[in-house]
């Protein structure tokens, strides 16, 4: 449900099934801790694994993204399926959070 | 014929998930395009958590889906809670509004269901509770067979 890597300065989060608000729950929590305890100047959202995704889950992007700026620190999604785009894109989040290229996996799964 | 299906479940965030399966199942004889699929899940997710979240905000409470699927399918699907109702529900549809600035909610839910929806309608009672009621075309109507003579 969730994979967190950390490269240097770069937290890259992978999310994997389904985001709704009872799953947001444990997402938020989780993410917080590690947030909290690095340095992370870069926080990556790798949504390529989400199968859905409801409106919680954008409450879930725009909160780190905004705690991430708070710290100087950028956001970025890579990859999403079509159901996740056209909410990105419904939300406005696009103009906020950049997307780039999805980062290869560091070690084999 | 239509096809029907009721639903009562508690509302707790553990049935979002069960809702919209439920509904996703109910659509499948139909054939929908993922798209369609997708969309209304999305819906039915928005307005469960609704219902979770703001309807019984701290207390505990049942949600009613009921489903229907006519002929020509059009999908109805009503989620009822009897929970604390909205005062104001223009103000609720309006995007980004959220009565909990605090709680990370983006605003969107009747949004979306606005969006991903083809008509979507929302009737409640300050302490009675609230009904979103919402329809979608899930069968494309080249698609359709053709009626017998």
């Amino acid at each position: 449900m969730l994979k967190l890597e950390r490269n240097d300065h770069t937290l890259t989060a992978r999310l994997d099934g389904e985001i709704d608000h009872h799953h947001v729950l444990f997402l938020r929590a989780a993410l917080d801790r590690v947030l909290n305890d690095c340095r992370a100047t870069a926080l990556i959202f790798d949504l390529s694994r989400v199968d859905f995704m409801d409106s919680s889950g954008i409450g879930l992007l725009i909160g780190r993204y905004k705690q991430m700026q708070s710290r100087g620190g950028q956001t970025y999604i890579s990859a999403s399926n079509v159901q996740v785009d056209r909410l990105l894109h419904l939300s406005g989040i696009d103009s906020l959070i950049r997307r780039i290229d999805p980062p290869a996996e560091r070690s084999a799964r | 014929m239509i096809n029907r299906m009721q639903l009562l479940f508690s509302a707790v965030p553990e049935n979002e998930s069960l809702a919209r399966t439920a509904v996703s199942a109910f659509m499948l004889p139909y054939n929908p395009t993922l798209e369609i699929l997708s969309d209304v899940k999305t819906a039915v997710s928005e307005a469960v958590t609704n219902s979770i979240i703001h309807g019984y905000p701290g207390q505990q409470g049942e949600i009613r889906l009921e489903a229907n699927c006519d002929e020509e399918g059009l999908l109805t699907l009503e989620i009822a809670d009897q929970g604390v109702g909205i005062r104001d529900i223009p103000q609720a549809m309006e995007p980004f509004y959220s009565s909990d600035p605090y709680s990370e909610r983006s605003g969107m839910g009747f949004t979306v269901m606005q969006s991903f929806m083809d008509a979507l309608a929302v009737t409640s009672s300050p302490d009675h509770g609230t009904t979103v009621r919402m329809q979608k075309r899930i069968v494309l109507p080249q698609e359709r067979p053709a009626k017998r003579a």
